[in-house]
């Protein structure tokens, strides 16, 4: 089986439902090819209209969310440069990721060209095919995967959590501490991205006090700064 | 393509208008006429709380549709911003408000009645 043919199927089963985008993103010093939702703004709209629609009784075609996985988010490209660089120092190759929150998969896509093998896991599975179709030529040591953080457990642990923009309702902390406590193997190190939004402020802090060792760092994208804070579960906590 | 004068503009009056209005809403519609369910939820909401808000429209422009959701990178239309401050879209907002957390948040700003 060659990756081509399934890039090619997965890529017509895509643009079925909606128009994509190629493109071909540098991380450090590699890159990779990565598609995403032309115009995240026509998917929003779908979701509005099929809104209005059931409050007049017409029931929807799948559970209605914001559609937060069609837009790539600053964080998680910042996330994708972090790990790049990251990996000149602690090779990410061999080890076991999860890329939680994945939308279309572009921290999960950087952890699997690093060399890891990556879980790419989101509670929305209609960005799950793009989450594929962008770790395809890492398929052998990639699985895509619906999970709800507060919900569902995985029968395995991860030396890495990445979780990108995955902060910005407080109500979501908890649900992701105790995912991240469950699911990290001993000595696995948790990594979150946000773009300092005011609500998250208080993380670093909330998360230390639960026994966590933080270290945190900036990037900036833009406009905007993305926070990016590594935590590990000191012995005992 | 993108026009840097433009979007310095939409960004400054995005700023301009988060900072003079307490209470802002960028939806889709305005608030007597919302074009979206989720506008339309978080207009109920605010209503029903008796909260005085404005409401801007995003369809008036794509470039200020574009620079509202660069602002705080948040990729959805509506956004609840309260004295200056990123709240959340439609989901938050509605999850605040069932969980009876969206009224003493604006109480503890000053802007309804304790």
């Amino acid at each position: 089986m060659t990756a081509e043919p399934d890039r090619a199927r997965l890529l017509a089963r895509i643009r079925r439902e909606f128009d994509v985008v190629e493109e071909r993103l540098t991380f450090g010093a590699r890159s990779l090819a990565f598609a995403r939702v032309a115009d995240p703004d026509k998917v929003l709209d779908e979701v509005c209209e099929q809104e209005t629609l059931r409050e007049k009784g017409i029931p929807p075609k799948r559970e209605l969310r914001m559609p937060y996985w069609a837009a790539v988010w600053e964080s998680a490209s910042a996330i994708g440069e972090h790990l790049a660089q990251r990996d000149a120092a602690r090779p990410l190759a061999g080890l076991s990721a999860l890329d939680l929150g994945c939308g279309m998969g572009m921290a999960g896509a950087v952890m699997a060209m690093l060399g890891a093998r990556v879980v790419l896991a989101d509670i929305d599975t209609a960005g799950l095919l793009f989450a594929r179709l962008n770790t395809l030529p890492w398929a052998a040591r990639t699985t895509v995967t619906r999970l709800d953080w507060s919900r569902d457990d995985r029968d395995e642990r991860f030396d890495m959590i990445v979780g990108a923009d995955v902060l910005y309702d407080a109500t979501q902390w908890a649900p992701i501490e105790a995912f991240a406590r469950r699911h990290l193997a001993p000595g696995g190190v948790l990594i979150l991205g946000e773009p300092s939004r005011i609500g998250a402020d208080g993380f670093p802090v909330w998360l230390a006090d639960l026994g966590w060792a933080v270290t945190s760092s900036e990037r900036v994208a833009g406009d905007l700064t993305v926070r990016i804070h590594e935590a590990r579960l000191a012995a005992g906590a | 393509m993108t026009d840097v004068a433009a979007d310095t503009r939409t960004h400054d009056f995005i700023a301009r208008t988060v900072e003079e209005n307490p209470v802002v809403l960028f939806m889709k519609g305005v608030p007597d006429q919302p074009q979206c369910g989720f506008s339309a939820i978080c207009v109920q909401i605010l209503d029903h709380l008796g909260v005085d808000f404005a409401g801007v429209d995003v369809l008036q422009s794509d470039e200020l549709r574009q620079g509202v959701k660069a602002f705080t990178d948040w990729p959805t239309i509506p956004q609840l911003y309260v004295k200056g401050e990123f709240v959340g879209g439609s989901d938050i907002v509605r999850q605040m408000f069932e969980a009876g957390e969206l009224k003493p948040f604006f109480v503890e700003r000053g802007l309804l009645p304790a």
